[in-house]
């Protein structure tokens, strides 16, 4: 009986770890990579093999050697399963089936150019590496596509940018939180940026003419997480006040004001002031560290001529007194210049 | 203009113009969108790209995020955009704006820009003395780095609304390594507007980065607003994130970082996406946060399902919830099925429902169909 729970607890546990490692995209290691530099070395060209490659246009199947090709060797095979089962790395069809989706390439123009000398491209077989796919560095080392890439002409190769989702490795930057991080990078290198992004997706959030309707339209996809994602409506008021800074980065006044009034949030006086009490007054007075803090709430129901308010009261003379903090300068004339002048005119 | 030269492009181009037109309409308000979006290059070196939109609701809407034509030299010694862009350049906060932006590049690395137009007003409405002048000259130091200084000037209704330095550098000294800083200083209200500091440096499957960021909100916005001349209780905050490959499919993200505004505040974030396919087309993620400042703050988990149930049919499951330090508690959720068929269509139905300070409840359907086309 004890025997029988050990083995039944040694295959439930067998079990849940190959779910697991299936579930987690790991693999057991396969035959490893395909001995290529065994069979260059044996004086066997590539393409003694790789028969399809000389007429393999972008669209034509991928040219993997069928088990007769491999027969025309080895004679006696010593198993009846099909050889790159074992011999070869196990993912290899398969990037090379999301290669043949995404990517514009046909070896049937670069074989003959190349004089039958794959390695050049393939740079992998010489280290027996598992992936022999040539990185995008190889394709920019020849002048053509050094030139697409200087002017970012990505369709030439690429198919589908947008819905490639396999990346270039140095997209690395692009983890979970680099939409609060890229304002730096983007700032010296938006050229690089441009490389893979267009207007629109820098619109989609810096812009002011409805700036989050990309987003909008893709209800089915939440990996793509905005910052304004989720919840965000109900919560958008706790996180101004937190860091009223971080909202004014892409935000204007107009932003707050339009969607306040449309949704009627405070913007008339038949809804009665939203301020709490002693938000103006002579003993308690709270307005100008909120308005110090977070300036553009203030501004979203007070901008454009909504100031008023501010200048009946801080007026020079009047009772407000001065709103300016210790030491402050403009380079602006105070008798002429927009906001100054309002105050300080006589 | 914009949709004439796509459709030219598309006349004389092989291969070379992609477009989108989506209709979206909701049941809240109610409203809808069309929106037509494109991109095409006429030949090597002549492009254009739009994303223009109408809306239906109390009030009909017509606008335009993009609509850009963009010419680059062969050799990419330069090239010219105009039209309605969005300006992203050095330690400029971007500007959507209407106008022309030229950069020109020397072989040694030395780039110039330069820039003019005004700001956008939505809806097309335009408003005289409205202007936006500026340049930037950089600099690239062999393949190490960066260095650029920008100036920008801008002008509401006539008035000096935004006088503006800014110094960006980035230094990726090695592939693993990159670090880059930004500052800009404003030249109204003498002071630093807005400053970052970034940098990351990847281990294997870990990529461990740090941001360090201070915001001036009086000198960020409009120096024409009466709130630009109060002083200001400027934002600094510090943030360290990781982020970790631990499988294949299995990516997991820690941050964790302080602000100080008035008073000091935490920022924690644990995301966790586990891929259910190697592309990653279905997927499963959790992402817990807590987020606030000495007096105002949110903590909350997010979760979300995404899947492929046939080839051309994929639902997706999304769910928030945030406990503000009020107590109150504000429940998100939404259910989406996407439908692909006859190649070029796809539609979308989705079910959203909410409480907020604004609804004790919401329900809304939202409703999407797309058509695609390229080509030749």
């Amino acid at each position: 009986m004890e025997r029988a729970v050990k083995r039944f607890a040694v295959i439930a546990s067998s079990l849940t770890f190959a779910a697991c490692a299936t579930l987690l995209g790991i693999r057991p290691p396969s035959g490893g990579p395909f001995e290529h530099r065994a069979h260059v070395l044996d004086g066997i060209a590539c393409l003694d093999c790789h028969t399809s490659i000389r007429t393999a246009t972008s669209s034509a199947a991928v040219a993997l050697p069928t088990d007769r090709a491999c027969w025309s060797c080895h004679e006696t095979p010593h198993d009846r399963r099909p050889c790159l089962q074992c011999h070869g790395d196990r993912d290899t069809a398969h990037r090379t089936d999301l290669a043949r989706t995404y990517l514009s390439f046909d070896h049937v123009t670069h074989v003959p150019r190349l004089d039958g000398n794959c390695v050049r491209c393939h740079v992998g077989v010489a280290e027996e590496s598992a992936s022999l796919m040539p990185k995008m560095g190889v394709c920019l080392a020849c002048h053509a596509h050094e030139d697409d890439f200087e002017v970012r002409d990505c369709d030439r190769c690429h198919v589908d940018l947008e819905a490639e989702t396999v990346r270039p490795s140095s997209h690395a930057v692009h983890a979970d939180d680099f939409v609060r991080q890229h304002g730096a990078q983007a700032a010296a290198s938006a050229d690089l940026c441009r490389t893979c992004h267009t207007e629109r997706d820098c619109a989609s959030c810096h812009g002011i003419a409805v700036p989050a309707l990309p987003w909008r339209f893709e209800l089915e996809n939440p990996r793509r997480a905005g910052l304004h994602r989720a919840g965000f409506v109900a919560r958008h008021a706790t996180e101004a006040r937190v860091d009223a800074s971080a909202c004014l980065s892409c935000h204007t006044r107009e932003t707050c004001q339009s969607c306040h009034a449309r949704e009627q949030v405070a913007t008339t006086s038949s809804f009665g002031s939203p301020h709490p009490p002693g938000w103006v007054g002579i003993g308690s007075n709270r307005h100008g560290i909120e308005a110090r803090r977070d300036p553009l709430s203030c501004a979203s129901c007070h901008g454009g001529a909504g100031e008023q308010l501010c200048v009946d009261c801080h007026a020079v003379g009047r009772f407000g007194g001065s709103p300016h903090p210790p030491g402050y300068t403009s380079s602006k004339n105070r008798a002429q210049d927009v906001p100054c002048r309002w105050c300080h005119a006589p | 203009m914009i949709a004439i030269l796509l459709l030219a492009a598309a006349q004389t181009a092989p291969s070379a113009y992609r477009l989108r037109a989506d209709v979206l309409a909701a049941t809240q308000a109610p409203s809808g969108v069309i929106a037509l979006s494109g991109q095409a290059r006429a030949d090597t070196w002549v492009s254009a790209e739009a994303l223009v939109w109408a809306g239906a609701g109390e009030e009909g809407e017509l606008d335009a995020l993009i609509a850009a034509v963009k010419l680059v030299h062969p050799d990419g010694l330069g090239e010219l955009r105009a039209g309605r862009l969005l300006l992203t350049t050095g330690a400029l906060r971007p500007v959507h704006f209407d106008g022309v932006t030229g950069l020109v590049r020397a072989p040694w690395g030395t780039s110039l820009e330069a820039f003019a137009g005004a700001p956008v007003v939505p809806n097309f409405r335009h408003r005289g003395g409205d202007s936006l002048i500026g340049a930037r000259a950089a600099q690239r130091i062999a393949d190490l780095a960066h260095v650029g200084l920008a100036v920008v000037r801008r002008t509401d209704a006539g008035e000096l609304a935004d006088q503006e330095i800014g110094l960006d550098a980035a230094v990726y000294p090695i592939d693993a390594v990159d670090v880059a800083v930004r500052a800009a200083y404003d030249l109204v209200t003498y002071g630093v507007s807005e400053a970052s500091l970034g940098g990351g440096v990847t281990l294997g499957p870990v990529r461990l980065s740090g941001l360090a960021q201070h915001r001036s909100p009086s000198r960020i916005l409009l120096a024409t607003s009466v709130f630009s001349v109060l002083g200001d209780v400027a934002s600094n905050a510090l943030l360290v994130t990781a982020d970790w490959r631990a499988a294949p499919r299995l990516d997991v993200s820690l941050s964790a970082g302080a602000r100080h505004v008035e008073g000091w505040g935490d920022e924690i974030r644990l995301a966790s996406t586990l891929r259910l396919d190697d592309v990653g087309r279905g997927a499963i993620g959790v992402v817990l946060t807590r987020y606030g400042a000495s007096d105002a703050g949110w903590m909350g988990a997010r979760v979300f399902f995404r899947q492929p149930v046939v080839d051309v049919v994929v639902v997706s499951v999304e769910g928030e919830l945030a406990r503000t330090r009020d107590g109150d508690v504000w429940p998100w959720a939404l259910g989406a099925v996407t439908y692909q068929f006859l190649e070029r269509w796809d539609a979308a139905l989705a079910v959203e429902t909410s409480a907020s300070p604004q609804y004790e409840y919401a329900v809304q359907a939202i409703g999407r169909v797309g058509y695609r086309w390229s080509g030749p």
